[in-house]
């Protein structure tokens, strides 16, 4: 099962809100609806870099993260759409309604926007985000991680996840991430890429993503 | 390969996603909200409108679980996110009279939890996330 369910328990607040009777199957061809197309008009290439949005630089690990999307033909999406967020190095959230006990961080917001290359490429600049504990239960901590956004070629392809970080020990506890099969998950988990690390700069890992769609035929042997 | 898990889109998406929020075009209005299982509002959704031909609306739930948006007339697709939901919800909006493939598949006596009822010169459509009136969502 590549996908989580609605209703997994031990993540508390989908108990009242997972849908609990059967859904209706959609067959592809009657669910596939186009969707919107965004450029550069409204995705600017300053978006992409969460560094950058304020007069002082952000506290925290500079890092680099990019990767490919791919369709499930491992075909590139070109022109995707990619949303971010994420909270600042000491686990906040720039959000009225986070009260976590650690200080905001004036320069940095924790959003930004770009759009895949022709080849399915895309970079952000951010600093490392942090822990944070959460009401789930006894002593929960969600484990680092940034969400993503995509908009790929239609509304199938539409995809909210999350980005985790190697050897974060959080990861074997967080019921969020242990929702879906273990080789679903380590798939959430960026690499550490020295290729995409600046030197004196930024530490860079990869995180590529497969949205749905595209010819889903096997790669030739 | 199989498609990237997705996962929540968790309590603080307002930091990403409110820079695409809009309240549609067109000469219809939809009002609505969002009641969990305990019957309670859900003030922390956001809901997509996709309709035919491209045409995008991305609206929030306010501190009522409360959304509206205007549209032309047309049968919606929604998407709807929200913490406690691991992944997105499918469904949609019919108009008095309209009918399609998909709401055919639909049983019969849940049809009505698709359907936008006319009230006041405007459209009322509301998701159920759980109980008796459940609204029906879609597996794609």
């Amino acid at each position: 099962m590549s996908q989580p369910p609605y209703l997994h328990p031990p993540y508390v607040s989908s108990r009242t809100r997972a849908p609990l009777k059967p859904l209706v199957l959609l067959p592809r061809a009657e669910a596939n609806l186009k969707g919107p197309v965004f450029g550069h008009e409204s995705v600017r290439p300053s978006d992409s870099d969460l560094t950058k949005q304020h007069t002082g630089a952000p506290i925290g690990e500079r890092i680099a993260v990019g990767g490919r999307v791919l369709d499930e033909g491992c075909k590139p999406v070109r022109g995707a759409l990619i949303e971010l967020w994420q909270c600042n190095a000491a686990g906040r959230y720039a959000h009225e309604r986070d009260n976590h006990d650690a200080p905001l961080d004036p320069n940095f917001s924790g959003c930004g926007r770009t759009l895949t290359d022709a080849d399915g490429n895309y970079t952000f600049h951010t600093i490392k985000p942090a822990a944070y504990p959460w009401g789930n239960h006894e002593n929960a901590w969600r484990p680092a991680h940034i969400h993503y956004s995509l908009f790929g070629q239609g509304i199938l392809s539409r995809l909210v996840t999350q980005m985790y970080f190697p050897g974060d020990p959080l990861l074997a506890y967080d019921p969020i991430y242990q929702s879906t099969d273990e080789a679903s998950r380590d798939r959430l988990v960026a690499h550490f890429d020295l290729a995409r690390t600046t030197p004196e700069f930024a530490l860079g890992y990869r995180f590529d993503i497969v949205l749905r769609g595209g010819d889903a035929t096997p790669m030739e042997r | 390969m199989d498609a990237t898990a997705s996962q929540t889109v968790g309590p603080f998406f307002r930091i990403g996603l409110s820079w695409l929020n809009g309240t549609g075009t067109g000469s219809a209005t939809v009002r609505g909200r969002v009641i969990d299982g305990l019957g309670q509002p859900v003030p922390d959704a956001v809901l997509e409108i996709w309709q035919p031909g491209g045409g995008f609306c991305r609206v929030p739930t306010d501190k009522d679980g409360a959304f509206c948006f205007a549209t032309s007339r047309g049968t919606l697709t929604v998407l709807i996110f929200m913490r406690g939901l691991l992944r997105h919800l499918m469904t949609r909006i019919y108009f008095p009279g309209e009918s399609d493939a998909a709401l055919g598949l639909v049983p019969a006596d849940r049809r009505h939890t698709l359907l936008a009822r006319e009230i006041d010169g405007e459209f009322v459509w509301n998701v159920v996330l759980q109980g008796d009136d459940e609204t029906v969502f879609f597996d794609f």
